[in-house]
């Protein structure tokens, strides 16, 4: 193709999108409008204000309307159209508004410069209806800011056990938000499931025309285990807003308090009483209606419904004495959502019965009260019946079992009186004197002590003292002797003998001399020299003793020869000479 | 010899009084004890005060506890509880009506921690020991001084330190065994323990009118009384609470 014959199709172009162009300019008809998505409206609502420029271009500032408030816009949108050679165009800006106005808008008459003059949109009246937006909403809205944590609860006003939905939430108006920790509290006074979610993610959720980005960070069920008014709070986040991609800043939230109050359940309340339901269903299941003595059957008792199945405790139920009954295993397949706590809990019992006969499995007789209802509800029914045949292969004679049960204390009670007069009986006047009556005791052995060293110490002088001591042997000699004699004052033949020993003991003593020493004529020197005055009189007495002895009957009588030696024993006492 | 023979009439005669006066405490005992297995607790419990009044009796202390327990008198239940522990601190049942009775006690007070070794000591000098103490101390007291004397009088010198060395480690135990019976015999005047005998009493922080209340005890409460100032004393509660008390809400173990 030459050069000339392109050049000539490049014109041609050209000229044919001129043609295009003025075509369009030309049978299209200028346009202004202005339309709302959404007419009457809520207060509080967002709607779309949308303005359409027909078949010219423009830029349009945005509209400022009182009772509208701006979130954002404009977002743009153009269409070209070609219908039986007539063409047009047109362009939409749409705006997001809220509605902060609670009485009619007016949406004024817009006006714009179009190609051959100004170019106005009719104005109209946006309805606002009243009771829009939920005040509540609005009330939340406002007390939820930017960033908050909340605690949602299901219910505040329960009866114990009656479970609670409790979420735990955050609030974030922005985008930006880096959450680093978040504290979850502890929940005093009620038994809690945690219900198992996915790990938490925002969610957008618009309150009172705001727009939140909303995590659930954790959702558990709640049962309350005690009457009164119970707090929650002390949900808590940290965390950081970036403003920019060099800047941010450290945020914190804290949930406000939540109170619940839960109220008792109405009395009086039934002895067996299991829980708060709001819906619950029992059987009881045996594996067989027919065994054989020794050989183990189970019994499923089973509870089915919606609460908090999980604190249905076992049944108490009065076996057959001929069933040996174990401690049974417990089953649950509980579900726990947020909707609560479903399921069911099964007792599987593992009994054996040791002997033939028809038995009937324990009747269950229990009470819920029920959250639908509001009052209690009994589960009654009875057991089924096991009929065991003899078991041909274990004689009956044989081994037998007793369950055996822990001995169960039904009642503390004081001890009986002492009934018989066992312990010591004081008079109280008596244990008062106790302290004196002790000195007393204590004194007797240090007296005793004291008197045997006196006794020791005197006699160690004495024994000191030769001649003393001679003199005091002496004279206690001489009485010893004297009394003896005495005792013989009527036999003259034991007198004189006793008599006549003792006198000479005496001298002997009093001399310090021995037996041998005995010889009438030294004793006499030594009387000399001792006791001079009496000599004469010892000589005497001795030789008349000696004369009574070998020649009876010409001698003084007994009790005379006696005072006499007495009388001489005296003055030789006072007159001995050392 | 005159006065032996006044001697022996003066203790024949005592000893007939003695005696008298005991057979009279043991059939007041048992028709006490008559009216309580009939549920006459109110007749029983006249008896045995008849028989604490002049006496120091354990039986009829432990039984006049039960008497105003089974008339739900809880304050003069454990009073007398506690003195019949102080006669006999190792009576089996008499442990455990006192602690069925404390169970009642309306005031939950956690004990201090204490050394075992002080319950041992409070034990072994409890007035009920006093007797025992009181036997043992004057019998080795009595045969070391006599051991030492006989000392004196043995010129073997092996019997002289076998008599020596017993002697002295007799008189050494015994002065173990003064300490102990003069510990029970302080404890007999005065136990330093009593018992709240009125349904409610505020124990103040002074004893004056214008103190402002502690803490307030309940019935059967047992105390421990720090020091006395006219009607007032001042006591301590087992997990170490002081305050003051009118002498009038309680009664002295």
């Amino acid at each position: 193709m030459s050069e000339l014959h392109l050049q000539s199709l490049s014109r041609f172009l050209a000229l044919t999108l001129l043609f295009f162009g003025l075509c369009i300019s030309v049978n299209g008809q200028v346009a202004f409008e202005t339309t709302v998505s959404q007419n009457p409206v809520r207060y509080g609502q967002d709607i779309q204000l949308k303005l359409t420029l027909k078949n010219f271009r423009q830029n349009v500032e945005t509209p400022k309307i009182p009772g509208l408030q701006l979130r954002s816009g404009p977002s743009t949108t153009q269409s070209n159209s070609w219908v039986n050679g007539k063409s047009s165009s047109e362009i939409s800006y749409t705006y997001i508004y809220a509605v902060v106005s609670q009485k009619n808008i007016t949406i004024p008459s817009l006006k714009i410069r179009g190609p051959q003059g100004p170019v106005a949109s009719k104005p109209f009246t946006l309805q606002v209806i009243k009771g829009g937006v939920n005040q509540k909403d609005i009330q939340r809205s406002n007390q939820l800011g930017d960033l908050a944590c909340v605690i949602e609860v299901s219910d505040t006003d329960v009866f114990i056990g009656e479970p609670i939905i409790a979420s735990f939430k955050i609030y974030n108006r922005a985008n930006n938000l880096d959450v680093r920790e978040y504290v979850v509290p502890e929940m005093p006074g009620f038994w809690k499931e945690v219900v198992d979610q996915p790990d938490p993610g925002w969610e957008p959720q618009v309150i009172a025309g705001k727009r939140y980005n909303v995590a659930n960070v954790r959702s558990v069920v709640l049962f309350p285990q005690q009457t009164g008014e119970i707090v929650l709070s002390g949900f808590e986040l940290k965390g950081y807003m970036r403003m920019s991609f060099f800047d941010g800043k450290n945020v914190e939230a804290k949930s406000d308090p939540v109170t619940i109050r839960v109220r008792p359940l109405p009395e009086p309340l039934p002895a067996n009483n299991i829980g708060t339901f709001k819906r619950l269903k029992a059987q009881t299941k045996v594996s067989t209606n027919n065994s054989i003595a020794n050989e183990a059957i189970t019994v499923d008792i089973s509870f089915n419904g919606e609460g908090n199945l999980k604190f249905i405790q076992e049944p108490s139920l009065e076996w057959p004495a001929e069933f040996e009954v174990f401690d049974p295993e417990v089953n649950d397949r509980i579900n726990v959502s947020k909707q609560g706590q479903s399921g069911s809990r099964t007792f599987r019992y593992v009994v054996i019965p040791r002997s033939p006969g028809v038995f009937q499995i324990p009747n269950i007789d229990l009470s819920w009260f029920s959250l639908l209802k509001k009052d209690f509800q009994s589960l009654r029914f009875e057991g089924p019946t096991v009929t065991v045949e003899r078991n041909e292969a274990v004689p009956e004679s044989g081994m037998s079992y007793n369950s055996k049960t822990d001995v169960q204390v039904l009642g503390q009670e004081i001890r009986y009186i002492q009934t018989t007069w066992s312990s010591s009986c004081l008079q109280r006047a008596h244990w008062d004197g106790r302290n004196l009556s002790a000195m007393g005791f204590l004194s007797i052995g240090p007296l005793l002590f004291g008197l045997a060293w006196f006794f020791r110490r005197r006699r160690e002088q004495i024994e000191q003292d030769e001649l003393g001591y001679k003199k005091k042997q002496a004279r206690s000699k001489i009485r010893g002797e004297l009394k003896v004699a005495k005792s013989y004052l009527n036999d003259e033949r034991e007198f004189f003998p006793a008599l006549g020993k003792g006198m000479e003991s005496y001298l002997l003593a009093k001399l310090g001399w021995n037996a041998s020493q005995n010889q009438r004529d030294r004793l006499k020197d030594a009387l000399e020299k001792h006791a001079p005055s009496c000599v004469h009189d010892w000589m005497d007495l001795l030789e008349r003793i000696d004369m009574a002895r070998f020649a009876p009957g010409n001698v003084a009588p007994p009790h005379e020869m006696l005072t006499k030696a007495s009388l001489l024993v005296d003055q030789t006492e006072k007159t001995w000479k050392a | 010899m005159k006065q032996l023979i006044f001697a022996l009439i003066f203790s024949v005669s005592f000893s007939s009084y003695w005696t008298q006066d005991l057979s009279f405490l043991r059939a007041t005992f048992d028709s006490a004890n008559v009216a309580y297995s009939e549920g006459r607790y109110a007749e029983a419990q006249a008896g045995y005060e008849q028989i604490v009044a002049t006496h120091l009796h354990f039986d009829s202390e432990f039984n006049l506890g039960n008497s105003f327990f089974k008339q739900s008198k809880l304050g003069q239940s454990i009073l007398h509880f506690e003195r019949a522990k102080r006669l006999d601190p190792s009576n089996a049942d008499l442990e455990n009506n006192l602690l069925l009775a404390n169970a009642r006690v309306i005031d939950r007070i956690e004990t201090l921690p204490t050394a075992g070794i002080e319950d041992l000591w409070e034990r072994m000098l409890s007035p009920g020991r006093f007797p025992l103490w009181f036997r043992l101390m004057i019998g080795f007291w009595t045969l070391g001084f006599v051991l030492l004397a006989w000392r004196l009088w043995q010129s073997s010198v092996g019997n002289r330190r076998i008599a020596g060395t017993l002697g002295s480690s007799l008189l050494v135990i015994a002065a173990v065994f003064i300490a102990l019976a003069y510990g029970s015999s302080k404890r007999i005047n005065s136990s330093q323990e009593a018992i709240i005998m009125v349904d409610l009493a505020n124990v103040l922080s002074e004893p004056s009118a214008v103190a402002s209340t502690l803490f307030v005890l309940h019935e059967g409460t047992k105390v421990r009384i720090l020091q006395k100032v006219d009607e007032q004393c001042e006591i301590a509660i087992a997990n170490g609470n002081v305050g003051w008390l009118s002498t009038r809400n309680l009664e002295e173990i």
